[in-house]
């Protein structure tokens, strides 16, 4: 397998003079798990759709696995399994018999032994499966889109908004399988969310974008880093005196006996540097995804 | 294909068994009602009792029993109703675009055409079936109602007739699907075509009286489907149905095309 298994270069979609996604470009590894993250309206449904040739690009190219989506949608298509945001059905058919239905469509055998265990992971019964989709709830509906995403082994996975209406045991059965799927190495998850927790749960690496453009790309660990760390050290005895934190060290509030600060990157400097301090206690903010990303959109760095 | 051809067929299914049952009763009451003036022998007392605009519409048809059973072939509400039926099934991928299961069929690997020859071989199936069971409905009720020594309709003008109901339903359910392709949703395409076949059947119609809506009789595919001139053997079935064929070409080419270069 190529490194990169997804690749967007330049791509821009007009929808007349409204800007869907305007030269966006972005890889993603082969084997990452990627969130896409942006408000609504941003532009990720329309680079999704792009992808899956439902869209035609004004210009721009991008390929998935080495192939052109645009020229050789359908090799793209071979390869991928698509969650929709918005799960379309057919009223009259029933559970099992939409995911026969597409499954006949996808033109790749569907093992029974991964439908079984799609099924039990997402607690989906039998009797479930005989009922019609015009009686599905939403999130029994999102199941079926899950199900049908995942069910074809496909080395590629492109989610939208995939546990949009599900309950947090089924979001928890999502992300154990999301999990399962990166541990294994052999899939490339391309994911849009707006569930800062469940992106930061699964993804390795997340691309930002707003009203069309792209904002910025960073692995996890990059955002760690990049990202201030709120740290509030509380002292024994008042300290006035002037002290040299370390590189990338910012006081937010210095009072006698508590400074609140601001660090970023590794945080080994600002211990060294308060070793010799009478520090009575200290206590450093979880990170924050939601933090992270208000900084970069702030930063707007790329 | 097959798949989606099955999927569609399911989908039209109720209504299409619905449009064949009312079409069938139709042929049937037809054979009844003709068989009931055959055995009277009032058959030309009828005739002479129709208006004008009746004898141009059934023109020898009112006079003969063979003649009488084959009207529903060619009836205004009849023809109508199955062009109707055209552009229902003709707006199927507006539909598809409308709510969203091209996202869920299209990502599947499938060439983009399939969306434009699974409509297109629906529509040649559904109309097929509809005219087979006319037929059948027909000769079903010769069989049990024609008295005897009646001179039953040949059975190369009904074929001609069914021809050319097929070839107009064809003709509707293609403009649809070309009109289908800059749409997105079900209405935009089907509303439209709706009413035109509606006007079109009456510039065709009205046509015969009015001189000025002669030029544009030609732009109607009723025009090429004249029943009682089939039946009188006065008709250009080859040319007519040729005319109906290249207009069922261009707009599936049109339709081809657009969907090719089109957001779904």
């Amino acid at each position: 397998m190529d490194a990169t298994a997804l690749r967007i270069d330049g791509l821009t979609k007009y929808y007349g003079p409204v800007i869907g996604v305007e030269t966006l470009s972005l890889d993603v590894p082969a084997g990452a798990v990627f969130g896409f993250l942006g408000a609504n309206g941003a532009g990720k449904t329309t680079t999704i759709r792009l992808l899956l040739d439902l869209l035609r690009p004004t210009s721009g190219s991008a390929s998935i696995l080495g192939f052109d989506c645009r020229r050789e949608s359908l090799e793209v298509r071979r390869r991928v399994g698509y969650l929709p945001s918005e799960m379309p059905f057919y009223p009259d058919q029933t559970g099992a018999g939409y995911l026969k239905f597409l499954s006949a469509l996808g033109q790749q055998p569907v093992s029974n032994a991964r439908l079984e265990f799609l099924f039990k992971r997402f607690d989906m019964s039998e009797l479930d499966l005989r009922r019609r989709m015009r009686d599905y709830s939403h999130g029994m509906k999102r199941k079926i889109g899950i199900v049908q995403a995942l069910m074809s082994d496909a080395p590629v996975l492109i989610l939208d908004e995939p546990t949009s209406g599900l309950d947090p045991l089924m979001i928890e059965a999502f992300c154990e399988t999301i999990d399962e799927l990166a541990r294994a190495g052999r899939t490339t998850i391309f994911l849009s969310s707006h569930v800062l927790s469940e992106v930061d749960r699964v993804c390795d690496r997340i691309a930002l974008i707003r009203n069309g453009r792209l904002v910025a790309v960073r692995t996890m660990s990059e955002l760690r880093l990049e990202t201030p760390r709120r740290v509030t050290v509380l002292f024994s005895r008042p300290v006035d005196a002037f002290v040299s934190l370390a590189p990338g060290v910012t006081i937010v509030t210095r009072e006698p006996q508590r400074w609140v600060v601001e660090a970023r990157g590794p945080l080994g400097g600002l211990i060294t540097a308060l070793a010799h301090l009478p520090v009575a206690d200290i206590s450093i903010a979880a990170f924050g995804l939601e933090e992270a990303i208000l900084h970069l959109f702030e930063g707007r760095a790329c | 294909m097959l798949t989606l051809v099955a999927r569609s067929l399911r989908r039209i299914g109720p209504v299409c068994l619905g449009l064949a049952a009312v079409l069938t009763s139709f042929q049937l009451t037809l054979v009844a009602v003709a068989a009931s003036y055959e055995r009277d022998g009032s058959f030309d007392r009828l005739a002479s009792m129709l208006p004008a605009v009746a004898r141009y519409a059934f023109g020898t048809a009112m006079s003969s029993f063979a003649g009488m059973t084959t009207i529903g072939f060619y009836e205004t509400g009849i023809i109508l109703l199955v062009a109707q039926f055209a552009i229902f099934i003709g707006a199927e991928p507006a539909g598809d675009v409308d709510a969203g299961i091209v996202d869920i069929v299209y990502a599947r690997p499938l060439p983009r055409h399939w969306l434009v020859t699974r409509t297109l071989l629906v529509l040649t199936i559904a109309l097929l079936a509809l005219t087979l069971t006319m037929g059948a409905g027909t000769w079903i009720g010769l069989l049990m109602m024609a008295p005897p020594g009646s001179r039953w309709p040949e059975p190369r003008i009904v074929l001609t007739l069914m021809a050319h109901l097929v070839m107009v339903g064809c003709c509707f359910g293609a403009a649809t699907l070309a009109a289908a392709g800059w749409a997105r949703r079900r209405a935009e395409a089907q509303a439209p075509l709706a009413l035109a076949a509606i006007a079109l059947y009456l510039i065709d119609f009205l046509g015969v009286w009015w001189r000025g809506l002669w030029p544009l009789q030609r732009f109607s595919p009723f025009h090429f489907y004249q029943g009682s001139a089939i039946l009188e053997g006065r008709a250009n079935t080859a040319f007519d149905l040729s005319v109906l064929g290249a207009a069922t070409a261009v707009a599936s080419a049109i339709a081809y095309w657009q969907f090719s270069r089109r957001d779904l």
